[in-house]
């Protein structure tokens, strides 16, 4: 790739406030995902069943993982 | 990727050697650079093995002989949940956060991480959080005695050191859940254009794969151990069976964090071994899409298997046959990464580095540590194996000769790249001979304990057992010593030695090798373009 071309792609700052947002927008979902399993796997305790409501988180844990996986395999 | 089938074209930008940073000490305080944030995670790693070492080293000291000879009972049981729990937590998992700092935004042509200020947080609460576990030895009652597992409710009785451990690993947790997120969004967001998901190396699919792993489960471990802590001081019953709790039920969440988080410390292992072993047989790495897959294939089924580790505390015909065969199911993607490996080297120009002799150790004692544990998957035979020497011996073939060769290797592998210097080879290859020596001589022997009978974690042993236990703490003292030679190869090659070119390695292909040795301190400002 030229050189010049190159130094555009750097010097955009509109790229990079592109960039910052989707980091952004990348880190927040990963972080209420996580804070999603840490609350829910104690409130899972306090249902009257705390076995199924514990099964129905760790079954989304699973699935959160088939599908942040699964759709990177596409690509 | 010592395995990405592209050519690639770097920009002929000039990278900025000089950049303005703090000197000394506020230099790696104040950093958000990935290189120094990567040495500082493996020098922390490092610190931490050496410790966790010393621990296992006092064990094995104890163990030499039947009877009581140098420690109370008590002492030895906090050392034995220490040296997993830093072996864990401090050595495997920082380490490999080390080499994901130093080389993910290499190999993706990233100028630095998503989150440069967070992961320089990422690091600094590591230190605080070990020096809370390690000084839980000198609260009253001492530190945890409850194995890394802090199974209740012996966790619940526990003393003040259970509160420091759990606190650890809040720490710990988050500084996880932390870098986790910077390495997703790195890879995600930050790559070269033109490096499709499926033109990533295969070390940066390891890991973005591992800290999904890590976003999944580290909140899970996190909830069990804020649940014990309520239990202990604000009157709730979770666990606490007196008050209507069900100690099983800790084990079941324990366990759905605890089998992934063995993936956790042996997927980034998987990564960088498929880097080494197409470098050094100068062939691609073969079935790239499959050992993608496999990755994949692995990292979900470990969360279905978690239950194997309970055989003993009683389970329905119908779900001991479940976890069994899905514990066994494992066994095939990994057996395609396996066979991958050695169709990689089938016919290739395989010279022996030190780097590619870790990734053989590895191969080989990594395959001895599955088979055991295809062994122990068996629920059968498991009731005969639970808490023996035997499991023991199983986890330490996957993560001594597992993870830790493949980081010796990686270490091995990248110095280069990282110091500019070429390391002293005669002195590395000591260091894998003598590693895998004495690692056999240390925990080959524990197969036949295990198998006679002998449990863990007990001090004291009847006296049949004593000429393997005397076999593997000479062990055990050789392979620790044998690391100060890794010790002062690395520091040998820091201050000196052979300039290293920009491609040290003829076979390696992916982006890291485009640019100078030492990597100079802000690279790819301006993004490669990978066809």
């Amino acid at each position: 790739m030229p050189q010049a071309t190159l130094t555009a792609m750097a010097d955009d700052p509109s790229r990079d406030e592109r960039l910052k947002a989707a980091n952004r927008r990348t880190g927040l979902i990963l972080l209420a995902i996580a804070l999603l399993f840490f609350f829910g796997i104690i409130l899972s305790r306090l249902f009257d069943d705390p076995l199924v409501s514990t099964g129905v988180v760790g079954g989304a844990v699973v699935l959160f993982l088939i599908v942040a996986i699964g759709r990177h395999l596409r690509k | 990727m010592s395995s990405v089938p592209h050519d690639l074209v770097v920009g002929g930008i000039p990278h900025d050697e000089h950049a303005h940073h703090p000197k000394g000490i506020m230099r790696w305080i104040t950093t958000t650079n990935h290189k120094d944030i990567g040495t500082m995670y493996l020098w922390f790693s490092f610190t931490m093995f050496i410790i966790g070492g010393i621990m296992a080293l006092t064990i094995r000291s104890e163990l030499f002989q039947p009877g009581l000879q140098i420690v109370r009972p008590e002492f030895f049981n906090q050392m034995t949940t220490l040296h997993g729990l830093i072996m864990i937590f401090g050595a495997l998992m920082p380490g490999a956060v080390g080499f994901a700092n130093w080389m993910i935004p290499l190999q993706v042509g990233a100028p630095d991480m998503a989150f440069a200020r967070m992961n320089n947080w990422s690091f600094w609460l590591l230190p605080p959080a070990a020096i809370m576990l390690i000084m839980s030895l000198f609260v009253p009652g001492g530190a945890a005695e409850t194995g890394w597992t802090l199974y209740p409710p012996l966790s619940i009785q526990a003393g003040m050191g259970l509160d420091l451990t759990i606190f650890a690993i809040h720490i710990m947790g988050a500084s996880s859940i932390m870098g986790s997120i910077n390495i997703i969004t790195t890879i995600l967001n930050l790559r070269a254009p033109g490096m499709t998901m499926m033109k990533l190396p295969l070390f940066c699919w390891a890991w973005l794969i591992t800290a999904y792993l890590l976003i999944a489960v580290m909140p899970v471990l996190a909830g069990a151990v804020t649940m014990l802590l309520t239990d202990r001081h604000f009157g709730t019953s979770f666990f606490n069976a007196a008050g209507g709790g069900d100690p099983v039920l800790f084990q079941h969440v324990f366990w759905f964090f605890g089998h992934p988080e063995v993936y956790i410390i042996i997927l980034p292992a998987f990564g960088i071994i498929s880097e080494i072993i197409p470098t050094y047989s100068r062939k691609p790495l073969f079935g790239y899409a499959s050992m993608v897959y496999a990755l994949a294939a692995i990292a979900i089924l470990s969360f279905l298997v978690w239950a194997h580790h309970m055989f003993t505390t009683g389970m329905p015909t119908a779900s001991v046959l479940f976890y069994m065969y899905a514990t066994m199911l494992i066994a095939v993607p990994t057996g395609v990464k396996v066979f991958n490996w050695l169709a990689t080297m089938w016919k290739g120009a395989i010279t022996l580095e030190t780097p590619m002799l870790f990734a053989l150790g590895f191969l080989f004692l990594f395959v001895v540590g599955g088979f055991t544990g295809l062994i122990v998957a068996i629920q059968p035979i498991d009731v005969q194996f639970q808490d023996t020497y035997y499991v023991v011996a199983h986890f330490h073939y996957v993560m001594v000769a597992g993870t830790l060769f493949a980081f010796f290797g990686g270490a091995y592998y990248w110095l280069p790249k990282w110091t500019g210097h070429m390391y002293d080879g005669k002195l590395a290859d000591w260091h894998f001979w003598l590693s895998f020596i004495f690692f056999n001589v240390a925990f080959f022997p524990m197969h036949f304990l295990g198998l006679a009978g002998m449990p863990r974690r007990v001090p004291d042993y009847a006296q049949q057992f004593t000429d393997w236990n005397m076999v593997s703490t000479i062990g055990a003292f050789g392979f620790g010593l044998s690391q100060l030679l890794f010790l002062y190869t690395v520091v040998k090659c820091i201050r000196g030695g052979a300039p290293a070119p920009a491609k040290p390695w003829e076979g390696g292909t992916s982006l890291e090798w485009t640019l100078p040795s030492p990597a100079p301190y802000h690279s790819f400002a301006t993004p490669p373009v990978v066809k």
